[in-house]
């Protein structure tokens, strides 16, 4: 017996309670397979309710032999369905099942065995989160902030970092992280240690780059920046450049005016426009202003 | 047959798979009363339970990362 089967006895079994109310003008036999179940306590005195193609049930309200079925429902339906699940991530659900995910296999394809497993972890959801968030048809409610500090209670808080960078696409085909790690493959014979050390330094301590909030004033990303290439200087990454980075308009004038800012205290400073699609990007040469006071 | 259950039907749907909800407020075995763990072995919380899973019976929860696990290993 499966569980479409099983619901059928449960509501035949309830039918001739009088605790039992269906949706106006809906009986038990415009229930069938396609049928969705939604299964919640509150009840206003009811066993089950019938509306539209929605069958409502309430645990609560059973009691013996009606319970017993009701059990047997849940776990069928999760024999047939392959899962049960709960009605507020059931969207969330399915467009994870849902997401292309071509590139996202292609980049933790080249990352699997090169970084931790942790941090491959951390990658892959950080893709996904980049993909669904762009998404041309987001998810109502889709709440980025929530799903990033998600991911950074399971992985820990230097996920916000990669977050950060896999969604400007630092991992992707021909950019930074490749990009380095082919460089140390024709340096060296230790390619996958030193990379790893590489990597995790550059994660850890975020040297390559920082990443502009729409609530940062021009102070902020000043300071920001000062902190990020002072640290640049003193573990000195594999890279030559330390990026500013923002979205949309309002981080895109912060930019420019710390820019403005920087530029004024160290006139030696060189940078290069690196803007990508929407995103603003200013990528400063931290060697150019090398003994100029930050340090 | 689309079935889902709203977060106050937690204890009913954990009871049809023998499983309840210890005074904290943690998944745990109905019979040998010992905290059910995540397919990434973290306890879960009852509220917090988002997805059983067919299989070897998977109690998933409702953090973003693991629903990216739990979707990854059904591929």
């Amino acid at each position: 017996m499966g569980a479409f089967e099983t619901l059928t006895k449960l509501l035949g079994a309830l039918s001739p309670d009088l605790d039992v109310t269906f949706g106006d003008d809906v009986d038990i036999g415009d229930v069938d397979e396609e049928s969705e179940v939604r299964i919640k306590t509150e009840s206003p005195g009811e066993k089950a309710h019938l509306t539209g193609e929605t069958v409502y049930l309430y645990p609560e309200q059973l009691q013996g032999e009606e319970y017993v079925l009701f059990q047997k429902f849940v776990r069928e339906a999760k024999r047939d369905e392959g899962e049960v699940v709960r009605a507020d991530e059931k969207d969330e659900t399915k467009a994870l099942e849902n997401t292309e995910t071509v590139e996202i296999d292609d980049t933790i394809q080249f990352f699997d065995g090169v970084i931790s497993d942790r941090h491959v972890s951390i990658l892959r959801s950080a893709l996904y989160l980049r993909t669904l968030s762009e998404s041309d048809d987001p998810l109502p409610d889709f709440d980025v902030g929530q799903k990033k500090r998600d991911i950074a209670e399971k992985y820990g808080y230097e996920s916000y970092y990669m977050i950060h960078l896999a969604s400007s696409g630092y991992f992707d085909e021909g950019r930074y992280f490749r990009e380095l790690y082919h460089e140390l493959e024709t340096e060296s014979d230790s390619t996958l240690g030193e990379y790893r050390d590489e990597f995790e330094e550059i994660i850890g301590e975020k040297l390559i780059g920082t990443f502009v909030n729409a609530d940062d004033t021009t102070y902020d990303v000043k300071s920001d920046v000062k902190a990020g290439i002072a640290k640049h200087f003193r573990y000195r990454p594999p890279a030559d450049f330390f990026d500013v980075c923002g979205m949309g308009h309002r981080c895109k004038v912060t930019i420019d005016g710390a820019v403005e800012d920087l530029e004024r205290d160290y006139e030696e400073m060189q940078y290069d426009d690196e803007n990508r699609n929407e995103e603003r990007v200013v990528r400063i040469f931290p060697e150019t202003i090398r003994g100029f006071g930050i340090e | 047959m689309d079935v889902t259950f709203e977060k106050d039907a937690v204890d009913h749907v954990l009871a049809s798979f023998d499983k309840a909800v210890d005074e904290n407020g943690y998944v745990v075995d109905g019979d040998t009363g010992e905290r059910v763990r995540t397919p990434s072995g973290a306890e879960l919380e009852a509220q917090e339970l988002a997805i059983v899973a067919h299989g070897s019976e998977l109690f998933i929860d409702d953090n973003f990362a693991s629903l990216v696990e739990h979707v990854e290993r059904q591929r």
